[in-house]
């Protein structure tokens, strides 16, 4: 179970550079492809979904070209686009069921048994006769993610899946993908939001313009950032000044003025205690810093 | 394998739930089940069988017809569901999860497309299952099972996969569903509205021309519909791999954007090859009819042989005929040429010509057969002439270069003619087809006025298949091994093969045999007539004698023989009644009276007092006067110019130098009736020249010996030329001994020269002695002279009075022939009646001759007792335009010093009286000023109209009709022109050119002015000279006016002039006005609440 990426650049017709020589190998379990909008995710996710080609680069799935054996490649990803919301007015049933045929050779039987488990599975089986076209946004996610599990792939590529969920389900979600690293799987998830890497994740990297800008577990991320989170209290006057000066995480208001959270290399004339880093602390110091830091 | 498949199949399903969700497809579907089922049940249940029969007698035509409809509907909503199917896969998210799986494009495209195929085969389904439900519980509908399978396969599916893939390919080019859409549209609106007349039809995809229809009796015409078809299928397919390659998607293996490229290229030149195919069949038809049309017009002049008895033994051996004609010969040494010129089919190869035992040397070129006369013996010389094959289709229309349009029957209805057929099962030859030598080239194509007719005496022997029937003319005995042997003492002018699974039924009334060769099966009027068998000759009898007592001569021949037919061979030009022949539309179905289930027409009422007996024998009856005898009252259908066997068939005038009297004589036989277009242009609906405006137009152009030449353009013009000049010239005898006299004479010359040929010595002789007159120095003057007479109509009035308590009515008229050559028309007067056939309008007709001399008027009083409903002056050969005049009849005041009688009388001539000083222009004056806007043009029925104009232009340019367009018409009123139009009618102003402009009414922006100098100053009495309005509204209440504006000197005046329908035409004030010396002028806008403005003439009176 494993993806590897090496080189690949993507050059779209128009001359934007998405991907320049990115380098990344993915092993078995949850993989957390995280950077900021137009970092480049999306394209890597399509060259890795197989609907697009590198420029130049190799990518290869369980050891397979993803050019050159595209057919092959195919039959062992499970994709997830960031967009589910338009969906064809058949039934979520059918749906998954066209899904699986395409993709599996199974008799119709087996299919069945398929079907009903992950509907069970994805709490959908009560609106299976339901049209897809008519579910909920979550719910509507939630059989995206049926999709791509249903012929029960090696390699599943998700992209940007909690955007617009409600907390509820984005737990549920969350949930769901934890129990499917269980098998023998390799997920890749692609996302701009820390907490969906965090709690699911053992291995993660940063992909920013097109470069890969850190690969490692999120503990070494975090360990990045220890000594660089500061926790402070400021009078009502001093907030704007510390909003100038370092990236503020979060801001409570207290009593006479507010409690601010800063990540910075070093404080310039303000004191604060230092605080325990978490994954959200170290990619926004990774991302402010990462000048200074040799990865 | 079992995996693609089901991935197929997926696919397929899924395409099939969301397109049958997609509310278009639904709203699509439902709109075209109803109309289809609502114009079916109405055309089943609600239409009277009268309109519907043509559709029922032929059993595919019915499933056919439904499929040429669903079709086009089909076409559109296929363009719409292919687009769509692209649109979505932009739109939906779901789609890069289906193509993240791993199937192959060409699968993708491929189980789509299946998918929109289904649903379309579903909703064929539906469709199919309605008609089969319409069919089976008709009553009358033949069923036949093969015209669903044809319908559907061959005609629904190439064009639906046609479309759909070049919808797709586009859709997926474009990326835009509204263009697409668009473009498609146009595609299919210009492939079946405009593309579909070029190179044969090839472009025909909606179906709107390719002939649709198929005789049962010959089968689907394979030869042309496959290739055709398989033009669409192919290269819809390819269209569809072209489409696998355009997929936006990454294939599972680089090489499939490739192969589906090059596989779809290969359908599509598949597609190409068929079409060309297709056209070349069609092309190598057009190039062999050049063909022999050269070789006959080459040897037009070539000296005739002239046969006298034809002898043919002829073997059907499956496809071919195997022939031996003996042909005996009068007089080959004479003949100064060195072959002997005989025309027989291209595709009969000539095996060997003897005489005496000798090997006769010969040569071919196209259907010629030039056979070396050097060694015929000197004495009784016979040909014999060996050859088989199978006849060529083309030696049998090559006169017609319109072959290759298909005969339309209605809007929908459409087939190719056909005009012989030979195979194992059915052969239909007639004489034209030259399935037999014929002596010379026949018609000289450049001169087809000039008949050619021979007598021959026939004798045929024909051998074919036990079950099958041969047919030909003369007295048939089979020999005991099944020959069929044909022979008269009556020569013939030619004799017809029809070979087929006939049943005969005959029935002899005075000594003429009567048959009926129905095919087998096709025999249902059996039980319909079963109560009259014993009536039948009866009604025969009667029917034959009314119509010779029009005629005024006996059948000529010993037999009739009435067999059916394909509709396609008897669809074009007479061929298909032959000497005691006549070949009748298979089933009857251009023959409502042949229906004899239908009880009635729609207009009529049945009479219930009569017994079963009685309507059968009616309707038997109504068979033989209308449909065989008259003209069948029927929707689409066909008349049979039966007068051919009395006159046509059976007589040969061989009058070299005017073979227009031949034309002039059967129409004399007929009884002489008004043309349909004289019909319609006096009725409105038929706004074009008559043949006779035609013919006198062109005379005052050219002279009659230029004509002949050739030099006013094509035959069709020479045509109407002789015709009006042959009527002319009968006119001139009657006048000069009687009307009733002439019948006689010409009914006994035609009974005397029965089957052989009579020159015009002959005829000008016999009448000279019968009738104590010199005519030949007249008859010369009457061919010859270049001079038309021009006759001017005036104080036409009507009045009514009474007499001895009845009422009468009084019409004077006076007719000047202002010419210098004297003059002969034909007064016609409609009476009114309660009774109105208007397919026999001549019969409430009084038509009288008027002779008018030279300079003279002719004053006719007319005193009758019916009113007179219309009266015209068929003025026959003439200067005027048009060419049959009159006027609409006003009653006026009794008259006073008038006798109230009638009587023809040359009135002296007219002192010209002093007239006050009065200044006209006419329309076709200089003064006259016409302005039309160029906004004529934008609207889509204007473009359309000049699109279908400058089409005839072309045409008319092609068929050498001359280049000029036809510079008058009549006014219609349905379609009035957005811009000043010049039309003809004798209402207007005018001595014998009557013309006016007229136009649509508008927003005032077009108008027209008559222009002219004051040359006096003073007051002058303004007039406008215009005539009621052509149109429809009858009891409209609202008030019509036109709007002139005067120029005076106190500036403008706009007058409103009221118009009615019964205003007639005459000079209407308006108003006085003061000019001085010099320029002066009226205008007239478009603006009017009339449909149409009406600008003639103005004039200027002064007070």
């Amino acid at each position: 179970m494993s993806i590897k990426i090496a080189g690949v650049s993507k050059k779209y017709k128009k001359g934007k550079l998405a991907l320049d020589n990115v380098n990344l190998e993915v092993g078995k379990g949850m993989f957390g492809l995280l950077g900021p909008n137009g970092a480049g995710k999306s394209t890597l996710i399509r060259i890795l979904a197989s609907l697009d080609e590198p420029t130049s680069g190799r990518v290869e799935i369980n050891g397979l070209d993803v050019v050159g054996k595209r057919q092959e490649v195919r039959k062992m990803l499970g994709y997830l686009p960031q967009d589910f919301r338009f969906v064809p007015p058949v039934s979520t049933w059918d749906f998954l069921d066209y899904c699986l045929t395409l993709s599996s050779g199974l008799k119709k039987k087996e299919r069945n048994a398929l079907i009903e488990e992950m509907l069970r599975e994805v709490a959908l089986y009560e609106v299976r006769k339901k049209r897809a076209d008519k579910l909920s946004g979550g719910m509507k996610r939630r059989l995206g993610i049926a999709q791509a599990l249903i012929h029960q792939p090696s390699i599943i590529i998700v992209d940007e899946p909690t955007t617009g969920l409600d907390p509820d389900e984005r737990i549920r979600f969350r949930n769901l993908i934890t129990k499917v690293c269980q098998k023998e799987v390799t997920v890749l998830l692609s996302t701009h939001i820390v907490g969906d890497i965090s709690s699911t994740c053992t291995d993660l990297a940063i992909l920013n313009q097109g470069h890969i800008e850190f690969q490692g577990s999120p503990k070494d991320m975090t360990a990045l950032a220890a000594g660089h989170v500061w926790r402070m209290d400021v009078g009502m006057e001093g907030l704007e000044e510390i909003k100038h000066k370092y990236q503020v995480i979060s801001t409570m208001p207290m009593e006479n003025g507010w409690q601010v959270e800063v990540v910075a290399e070093e404080l310039d004339g303000h004191t604060g205690e230092f605080i325990p880093p978490n994954l959200e602390h170290a990619y926004v110091y990774f991302m402010e810093c990462r000048e200074r830091i040799a990865v | 394998m079992n995996r693609t498949l089901s991935q197929l199949s997926a696919l397929m399903r899924y395409e099939i739930k969301v397109l049958t969700k997609s509310w278009f497809f639904i709203i699509f579907a439902s709109l075209i089940v109803i109309i289809i089922a609502v114009a079916n049940l109405g055309l089943i249940f609600g239409g009277h069988a009268y309109y519907t029969w043509p559709l029922f007698a032929t059993p595919n035509i019915y499933v056919l017809y439904n499929m040429r409809f669903m079709n086009i509907l089909q076409l559109m909503v296929a363009v719409f569901m292919a687009t769509d199917f692209v649109k979505r896969d932009q739109k939906l998210d779901v789609t890069p999860i289906i193509f993240s799986r791993p199937l192959s494009n060409s699968l993708y495209v491929f189980g789509k497309m299946l998918g929109v195929l289904t649903v379309f085969l579903m909703l064929d389904i539906l469709f199919v299952s309605l008609l089969l439900l319409v069919n089976l519980l008709h009553p009358n509908i033949l069923f036949d099972p093969s015209s669903y399978i044809v319908g559907l396969f061959a005609y629904q599916l190439p064009s639906l996969i046609f479309m759909s893939g070049v919808a797709f390919s586009i859709m997926l080019r474009l990326k835009n569903q509204a263009l697409s859409f668009i473009i498609l549209l146009a595609l299919v609106i210009a492939c079946s509205f405009f593309l579909n007349e070029y190179l044969y039809q090839i472009f025909d995809i909606g179906l709107m021309g390719v002939p649709l229809y198929f005789s049962k009796l010959f089968g689907e015409e394979w030869k042309f519909l496959i290739p055709h078809r398989l033009a669409y299928f192919l290269s819809g397919l390819g269209f569809i791999f072209i489409s696998v390659g355009q997929l936006n998607r990454l294939a599972n293996d680089a090489r499939e954007k490739v192969v589906s490229y090059a596989v779809g290229l290969f359908f599509i030149g598949a597609g190409v090859f068929f079409g060309y195919r297709y056209w070349s069949q069609l092309d190598q038809t057009e190039t062999k009819r050049q063909e022999i049309l050269a070789q006959t017009k080459h040897f037009a002049e070539y000296p005739e042989p002239v046969v006298d008895a034809c002898s043919l033994k002829v073997a059907h051996e499956g496809k071919e005929l195997v022939v031996e004609a003996s042909l005996k010969l009068a007089n080959p040494q004479d003949i100064p040429a060195d072959s002997l010129l005989f025309r027989l089919n291209s595709g009969l190869e000539v095996d060997k010509v003897t005489s005496g035992g000798k090997e006769l040397p010969f040569e071919r070129k196209a259907h010629l057969l030039m056979i070396d006369k050097k060694t015929l013996p000197q004495t009784n010389p016979e040909l014999k002439i060996c050859y088989r094959g199978q006849v060529s289709e083309v030696d049998a229309f090559f006169m017609n270069e319109n072959w290759f349009k298909p005969h339309e029957m209605g809007e929908w209805v459409s087939f190719n003619v056909r005009h012989a057929y030979q195979n194992e099962d059915y052969v239909v030859l007639n004489p034209n087809s030259l399935w037999y030598p014929q002596p010379g080239v026949g018609v000289d194509p450049d001169r087809p006025f000039e008949v050619k007719r021979n007598f021959t005496h026939f004798d045929l022997e024909v051998k074919t298949r036990p079950d099958l029937t041969a047919v030909s003319q003369g007295n048939v005995k089979q020999d005991s091994l099944g020959t069929y042997c044909f022979a008269d003492s009556i020569p013939f002018t030619g004799i017809s093969l029809i070979i087929g699974s006939y049943e005969k039924r005959s029935i002899t009334v005075d000594s003429v045999e009567y048959s009926l060769y129905s095919y087998k099966g096709h025999g249902n009027f059996k039980e319909k007539l079963n109560l009259i068998t014993d009536t039948i000759p009866h009604v025969i009898r009667k029917k034959k004698e009314e119509y010779e007592l029009r005629l005024g001569n006996p059948y000529p021949f010993n037999r009739l023989r009435l067999v059916e037919a394909p509709f396609p061979i008897n669809a074009y030009g007479t061929d298909f009644v032959q000497p005691e022949l006549v070949l009748l539309s298979e089933n009857g179905g251009r023959l409502i009276e042949s229906n004899f289930a239908m009880e009635k027409m729609p207009w009529e009422k049945v009479d219930e007092t009569k017994s079963e007996k009685e309507k059968q024998a009616d309707r038997f009856a109504k068979f033989v006067g209308n449909a065989i005898l008259g003209r069948s009252s029927g929707y689409w259908s066909q008349r049979i110019p039966f007068e051919m066997q009395y006159y046509r068939l059976s007589n040969f005038l061989d009058w070299k130098a005017w073979p227009y009297l031949e034309f002039t004589m059967e129409k004399r036989l007929m009884g002489n009736h008004m043309s349909w277009q004289e019909r319609g242009a006096l009725n409105g609906w038929y706004t074009r020249l008559t043949p006779q405006d035609k013919a006198n137009s062109l005379l005052t152009e050219y002279t009659m010996d230029e004509i002949l030449e050739g030099k006013a353009g094509n035959p069709e013009k020479v045509k109407n030329v002789l015709q009006t000049r042959g009527d002319f010239i009968f006119y001139q005898l009657e006048h000069l001994v009687g009307e009733d006299s002439l019948k006689a004479y010409v009914e006994d010359f035609v009974g005397r020269y029965r089957f052989r040929k009579a020159g015009m010595e002959e005829f000008v002789s016999g009448m000279e002695q019968r009738f104590s007159v010199e005519i030949s120095d007249k008859l010369d003057e009457w061919i010859h002279s270049g001079d038309l007479p021009a006759y001017l109509l005036k104080n036409v009035r009507v009045s009514e009075f009474e007499s001895k308590n009845r009422k009468y009515y009084h019409l004077i008229y006076e007719l000047e022939n202002e010419s210098q050559t004297d003059g002969i028309v034909m007064a016609e007067y409609r009476y009114r009646s309660s009774h109105r056939n208007w397919r026999r309008p001549d019969e409430d007709t009084q038509k009288d001759i008027l002779f008018i001399p030279k300079g003279k008027t002719l004053k006719v009083s007319l005193v009758y007792t019916t009113r007179i409903e219309r009266f015209s002056i068929n003025t026959l050969f003439s200067k005027n335009l048009p060419a049959r005049i009159g006027e609409t009849l006003l009653l006026s005041k009794p008259f006073e010093g008038e006798r109230q009688e009638s009587y023809t009388e040359i009135l002296s001539d007219a002192k010209k009286e002093d007239k006050p000083l009065e200044i006209i222009v006419d329309n076709t004056d200089e003064g006259f000023f016409v302005h039309s806007t160029e906004s004529s043009e934008k609207t889509l029925k204007a473009w359309w109209d000049k699109r279908k104009k400058e089409k005839e232009q072309k045409e008319k340019e092609k068929s050498n009709q001359g280049s000029e367009e036809e510079k008058y018409s009549y006014a219609s009123r349905y379609w009035v022109p957005r811009k000043w139009k010049e039309v003809i009618a004798h209402s207007y102003y005018g001595d014998f050119l009557r013309t006016a402009h007229y136009i649509r009414s508008g927003t005032g922006e077009d108008f027209v002015e008559w222009n002219t100098e004051i040359p006096v100053s003073g007051t002058y009495e303004v007039l406008a000279y215009t005539s009621s309005p052509r149109t429809w509204w009858r009891r409209n209440r609202k008030k019509k006016a036109y709007n002139y504006t005067v120029y005076n000197d106190d500036g403008e005046d706009k007058v409103s002039l009221k118009i009615n329908q019964n205003m007639g035409s005459k000079w209407y004030s308006l108003g006085e006005f003061y000019f001085t010396k010099g320029k002066a002028k009226v205008r007239l806008t478009n603006k009017s609440n009339t449909r149409s403005v009406i600008a003639d003439a103005v004039k200027w009176v002064k007070k």
